[in-house]
C-alpha cells in the first residue's frame, strides 16, 4: 500500500511498483489507508510522515494494530530527528528521502521484504 | 533633568551659603557680646583706670562695624569661591554628564552599529563612558545573534516548507523519468539496437535527471544549513582528503592547478564535512574562471594550526560583497543559492577554525582555512607513517548532501 497525499506520486510509485509484479492499493490520506489495512492484508506500507488528516507515525501505529507483521517504510521530504525516534518505536524499516530513485525504493522494498522472511511469497501492497 | 541637576547645586551652594553667613554673623554677635559684658564688670579694671562713660558703647559699635565689614568680605570671597566652584562643578560635571546624555540619547536601537559614547579625561564620568561602550558592544552583539537566529528560523521554515513542497514534485519527475528509462531499455534490449533518435531522447532525459538533482542538491543545502551539524571527527591525513577532494571535482581544461601541500600532521577531522567545505571553495574557484586560469591549493603549517588556500585568477570580489560572503542567500551567482560559504565557514567553526577571504578585482581571490591544532588535536607523527586515517577517508560525492542518502533506522 502507497499512502501519500500527493496524487502524481501514488499514481508512479504504483505504474513502477506494478510493473515489478506487485499489487499495489493507493490512500491519499491516513483514514483511508487504515480503512484498507484493516479490511486487507499487506506486505508493506509506503507511507508519508505528513498527510492531510494524521501524522505518518501515528498511520504506521494505527496499521500495526491490525497487522503486526507488516512492513513500514517512510518517505518523506523533510525527516526529522523525532520522525527518526518516532520510526525507531514503531519498528519503521527505513526512512527514505524524497525524491527517491526507482532503484532506491526497490532496494529498500526488497530489502524490508526479504531480511526478516526470506520465504515470503505472494506479496501484496 | 539637566536643569534640576543645576539648579539643586546651586541652591545647595546657596544655602551652605546662608548658613554659614548667619553662623558667622551670630557667632561674632555672640562673642562681642561677651566681651562687652566682661568689659562693663568694673572690677575687671585696677582702680586707677579711668573709664569714659560711653566708652562701652564706643566699642560696641566699632566692633559692630569691623564686624560688618568683615563679613561683608567674608561674604564676598564665599560667594567669588562658590561661584567658581559652580563653574568647575559645571565644566567638570554637568557640562559632561549632558553631553553624555546627549551621547546616550542619540543611539538609535534599531540600528545595526550603535555607535559609541565618547567622554574625555580618566575619572568616574569616563569609567562610566567606556562601561555604557562595553553595554553598547554586548547589545551590539546580542542583536546580532538575535538577528541570526530569526534569520535561521526564516530559512528553517522556508526550508520545512521547501522541503515538502518541492520535494513531492522532484520525486514525480524523478521516478517518472526512471519509468521511461525503463521503458526505452524494455523495448531495445541493447543499446546498439536503439534508433539514433531516441538515444538523443535518453540524452535528454539524462539532462532533465541532473538538472533536477541540482534542484534536490538546492533543497539539501537549505535544509543542511539548517539543520544542527553533528560532526564525527577521525585521524584524517589532510593531504589525501585535499588530493581525493580535487579528484572528484570536473576541473575544465583551461585551468591550471597547483598544488603545494605541506602537512604530515594528523589531523582529527570530520571527513566528509571537511570534503564537502574543500568541495565547495574549489567549485567556487573553478567558477571564478571562466576562462581559464591558475587554481593554486596551498597547505602549510604555521602558528600552532595547519592553514589551506585555495586561490584563483579570477575576476576577484568587489570590497562590498566581500564582508557579505558569508551571509547566507547572499550570492553573486546567477546559479547558487547563497549558502555554500555559510556552511563552508560553520562546518570550520565547529573544528574551531575560521575562514579568511583575500580578493582583488581583476587578480583573483584566495580563501585560507585555519585548522588550529588546539581544537583539531593533533596526535602526532606523519599520518602515512602509522598508516591511519584511511579506513574512514570520503563518504560518497562531496557534492551531494548527506540528506541525500537514505537513513536506516531499523532493520
Amino acid at each position: 500500500m502507497v499512502v501519500d497525499d500527493d496524487e502524481s506520486i501514488l499514481e508512479v510509485f504504483q505504474t513502477l511498483l506494478r510493473s515489478e509484479g506487485y499489487s499495489v492499493e493507493t490512500a491519499d490520506n491516513g483514514r483511508q489507508a487504515i480503512e484498507k489495512a484493516k479490511e486487507a492484508r499487506f506486505d508493506i506500507a509506503l507511507l508519508d510522515i505528513v498527510l492531510p488528516d494524521m501524522r505518518g507515525d501515528q498511520v504506521a501505529v494505527e496499521i500495526k494494530k491490525h497487522d503486526e507483521s507488516i512492513r513500514i517504510i517512510f518517505i518523506t521530504g523533510y525527516p526529522s530527528f523525532q520522525n527518526c525516534i518516532d520510526a525507531l518505536d514503531i519498528g519503521v524499516s527505513e526512512i527514505l528521502m524524497k525524491p527517491v530513485t526507482s532503484e532506491e525504493l526497490l532496494t529498500s522494498i526488497n530489502h524490508a521484504l526479504f531480511a526478516s522472511s526470506p520465504e515470503a511469497e505472494s506479496l501484496v501492497f | 533633568m539637566n536643569m534640576n541637576l543645576r539648579l539643586k547645586t546651586l541652591l545647595l551652594m546657596g544655602l551652605s551659603f546662608v548658613c554659614l553667613f548667619m553662623t558667622l554673623y551670630y557667632t561674632s554677635q555672640h562673642a562681642l557680646m561677651n566681651s562687652l559684658l566682661e568689659l562693663e564688670d568694673n572690677a575687671a579694671y585696677p582702680a586707677w583706670v579711668d573709664i569714659p562713660r560711653d566708652f562701652h558703647n564706643y566699642v560696641y559699635v566699632q566692633s559692630r562695624t569691623n564686624i560688618t565689614y568683615l563679613l561683608i568680605l567674608l561674604s564676598i570671597i564665599s560667594l567669588g569661591f562658590g561661584v567658581v566652584s559652580l563653574l568647575i562643578v559645571e565644566k567638570l560635571v554637568i557640562s559632561r554628564l549632558v553631553q553624555l546624555g546627549a551621547s546616550v540619547g542619540g543611539i538609535e536601537l534599531d540600528k545595526d552599529s550603535l555607535g559609541r559614547v565618547s567622554m574625555s579625561g580618566d575619572d568616574e564620568l569616563s569609567q562610566l563612558a567606556q562601561d555604557i561602550n562595553g553595554m553598547l558592544a554586548a547589545l551590539e552583539e546580542s542583536q546580532a545573534r538575535l538577528r541570526d537566529v530569526e534569520r535561521m528560523a526564516a530559512i528553517g521554515e522556508t526550508a520545512a516548507m521547501v522541503g515538502h513542497d518541492l520535494r513531492n514534485p522532484l520525486q514525480v519527475i524523478v521516478m517518472t523519468l526512471d519509468l521511461i528509462k525503463r521503458k526505452c531499455d524494455s523495448i531495445f534490449v541493447s543499446r546498439a539496437q536503439m534508433p539514433e533518435e531516441l538515444r538523443s531522447v535518453k540524452g535528454m532525459l539524462e539532462k532533465i535527471g541532473d538538472q533536477t538533482r541540482y534542484m534536490n542538491k538546492i533543497v539539501s543545502d537549505l535544509q543542511d544549513y539548517t539543520k544542527p551539524m553533528e560532526p564525527r571527527f577521525a585521524e584524517t591525513d589532510l593531504r589525501r582528503l585535499l588530493r581525493d577532494t580535487v579528484s572528484t571535482i570536473k576541473i575544465p581544461e583551461a585551468v591550471d592547478v597547483v598544488e603545494n601541500f605541506d602537512v604530515s600532521t594528523c589531523l582529527l577531522l570530520d571527513q566528509y564535512l571537511m570534503r564537502r567545505m574543500f568541495s565547495n571553495l574549489i567549485l567556487n574557484a573553478v567558477q571564478a574562471m571562466p576562462d581559464g586560469g591558475v587554481l593554486t591549493l596551498k597547505c602549510y603549517e604555521a602558528d600552532g594550526a595547519v592553514y589551506v588556500s585555495v586561490g584563483d585568477t579570477g575576476e576577484g570580489i568587489p570590497e562590498e560583497n566581500l564582508e557579505r560572503m558569508f551571509e547566507p542567500l547572499f550570492t553573486t551567482k546567477a546559479k547558487g543559492t547563497g549558502l555554500g560559504l555559510p556552511v563552508s565557514s560553520r562546518i570550520v567553526d565547529i573544528h574551531g577554525g575560521d575562514i579568511v577571504v583575500e580578493s582583488e578585482v581583476g587578480v583573483g581571490t584566495t580563501f585560507t582555512v585555519r585548522l588550529p591544532f588546539e581544537t583539531c588535536r593533533p596526535v602526532g607523527g606523519p599520518c602515512d607513517a602509522r598508516g591511519r586515517g584511511e579506513d574512514e577517508v570520503l563518504l560518497g560525492d562531496g557534492q551531494v548532501s548527506r540528506q541525500d542518502k537514505e537513513v536506516r533506522v531499523a532493520t
